[in-house]
């Protein structure tokens, strides 16, 4: 659906931040982009929607080179920056003058997620405050119905009880025509979301892959003193009163992905874990 | 659907835009109209009851004024939807295409702003003029605004509104911020340099500024002198070509430069 390729790009006057770099989205998923800060994350995405344009390669989405901004490719992909803009103008107004644009924008989908969300339709846009500014946003995003929505920090700004209703949110209005590209540095956030993960580092995509995968061969374990005998572990991190470990899969062991631990594995120990997920 | 232009796509750009700054531009006139009734006021009361008292000139200078300074004002404030990565998100993001993000400022900053100006300052002149006769008993003409089609060469002088207007919507498209001071500034140096590259071919072809103002000085005489009516009529469509040319240029660099705008 939406392919990059060869993409070369970087900023007037610095190295390139992105050199031959592949990727390919396909349909139905929530991909959970992921990085430390100045990785890469939020020129990608910009990329992707055509904000940035690549020195070399392209970006394609559904056959249109995204470049064009043309009418077709923008009424079907909707960007939330981390930072964005919001007209001063009602609710209301700014309903009937920007769902106009999208021809698969669904009313009564957005009164619900607004609904859910607890924004009130009847303030202006600039009464409303950072949180509910972004919730908002989401809402619209989301009853756009647009193929691929990228969402650059979806969560920052958002009190914990909004965080928990946008994983509700997302998870149930994901379907297999709609792809989410959710960037963000709190992993937390959308643990149990996001699939494939996607892990960007030095303007290079270093890990690319999805939850059954990683599911299937990877332990996420906590441990007071040692590794359990037997276990092959990848990578451990001391914490107070113990260490986590991110082993390989052992027969019947069972364990949520921590996907804090598996970032910090994958920036410091990725050879042997890519390769243990290859195999 | 047409994805270089389409009529239903501009009507709902349009709607949005005119939404998004409705506020912002209603202020400004309403500002500007509250600011000429306040001077008429002073002016009228300096004339009351003088019958032969004419607000004519008045309104001539504030309709030319308005339409013409707030043209280029508009023009130079076209893309400032675009002054920040915020806002240029936005601007970008919405589907709309190339063309229309360009043509839609065009033409209401330009053709729309002339006429609306015309209108609403004839209305405007007609209350204004009203008030200030019942207030202090001058006696006013009926204020159309026509005379002002009649003006020495009108479509010349409405070129030149264009050719200006150009100038500030590229300065608009091409600069981030304060594009208006930039635009100017920009003039200002582009003038300097043909001013220094005038004056080097003065003195490369002719020897010197003197020697220059002879001649030239004797080809006017030589022109009066032959009548010859004709190479002024040809100077004036060469400059109007000219005109026309650099106004399309002006344009078209503006709309490749919104299409190259990043965030």
């Amino acid at each position: 659906m939406l392919t990059i390729k060869e993409l070369e790009f970087g900023y007037p006057k610095s190295t390139l931040l992105f050199n031959k770099l592949d990727l390919d989205i396909t349909k139905g998923h929530i991909y959970g982009l992921l990085g430390k800060n100045g990785a890469g994350k939020t020129t990608l995405l910009k990329i992707m929607c055509g904000l940035l344009f690549a020195k070399k390669g392209e970006v394609v989405l559904n056959g249109t080179d995204v470049s064009k901004r043309l009418p077709l490719t923008l009424q079907d992909m909707y960007l939330i920056p981390e930072e964005f803009y919001l007209p001063d103008i009602s609710i209301e107004e700014y309903l009937k003058t920007a769902s106009a644009f999208y021809p698969k924008f669904d009313h009564q989908q957005f009164d619900e997620l607004i609904k859910e969300f607890e924004v009130s339709r009847a303030k202006s846009l600039k009464a409303l405050s950072h949180g509910q500014k972004k919730k908002f946003i989401i809402s619209f995003s989301i009853a756009t119905n647009c193929s691929v929505v990228f969402m650059d920090e979806p969560t920052n700004g958002l009190d914990i009880p909004s965080k928990s209703k946008f994983r509700k949110i997302v998870a149930s209005t994901a379907n297999e025509d709609r792809t989410f590209i959710i960037s963000t540095h709190q992993v937390r956030d959308l643990e149990n979301l996001i699939d494939p993960l996607v892990i960007i580092e030095d303007g290079r995509i270093i890990f690319e892959e999805t939850i059954e995968n990683i599911s299937e061969k990877l332990n996420f374990l906590k441990v007071t003193e040692n590794a359990p005998a037997g276990t092959e572990v990848l990578y451990e991190e001391a914490i107070f009163g113990g260490k986590f470990l991110l082993t390989k899969k052992a027969n019947g062991v069972e364990s949520p992905i921590d996907f804090e631990l598996l970032f910090n594995a994958v920036l410091s120990n990725r050879n042997d874990i890519v390769k243990h997920l290859k195999n | 659907m047409n994805q270089v232009f389409d009529i239903k796509r501009f009507t709902l750009l349009a709607r949005l835009k005119f939404s998004l700054h409705k506020n912002a531009l209603g202020l400004s006139i309403a500002g500007y109209y509250a600011l000429l009734f306040i001077i008429g006021f002073f002016i009228a009361y300096a004339h009351r009851n003088d019958a032969s008292a004419s607000f004519e000139g008045f309104h001539y200078v504030c309709m030319g004024l308005m339409m013409i300074l707030g043209g280029v004002v508009l023009a130079g404030r076209a893309f400032q939807d675009m002054n920040t990565s915020e806002k240029s998100n936005f601007q970008i993001m919405t589907p709309a295409s190339n063309l229309e993000k360009l043509i839609l400022p065009l033409i209401s900053t330009s053709i729309g702003w002339l006429l609306f100006s015309y209108i609403s300052y004839v209305i405007f002149a007609l209350l204004f003029n009203g008030i200030w006769s019942a207030a202090f008993g001058i006696h006013f003409e009926f204020f159309a605004g026509t005379e002002m089609f009649k003006i020495e060469y009108f479509g010349d002088q409405v070129l030149g509104f264009f050719v200006m207007h150009s100038v500030y919507l590229l300065g608009s498209a091409a600069f981030k911020k304060y594009p208006i001071v930039k635009t100017i500034l920009t003039q200002f140096i582009i003038n300097w340099g043909m001013m220094l590259v005038a004056l080097l071919g003065i003195i490369v072809f002719f020897g010197s500024i003197e020697d220059f103002g002879n001649k030239m000085d004797s080809m006017d005489k030589f022109i009066l002198e032959q009548n010859l009516e004709l190479l002024e009529q040809n100077a004036r469509t060469i400059f109007r070509i000219l005109g026309f040319l650099l106004m399309a240029a002006l344009y078209t660099t503006a709309y490749y430069k919104l299409r190259e705008r990043e965030v």
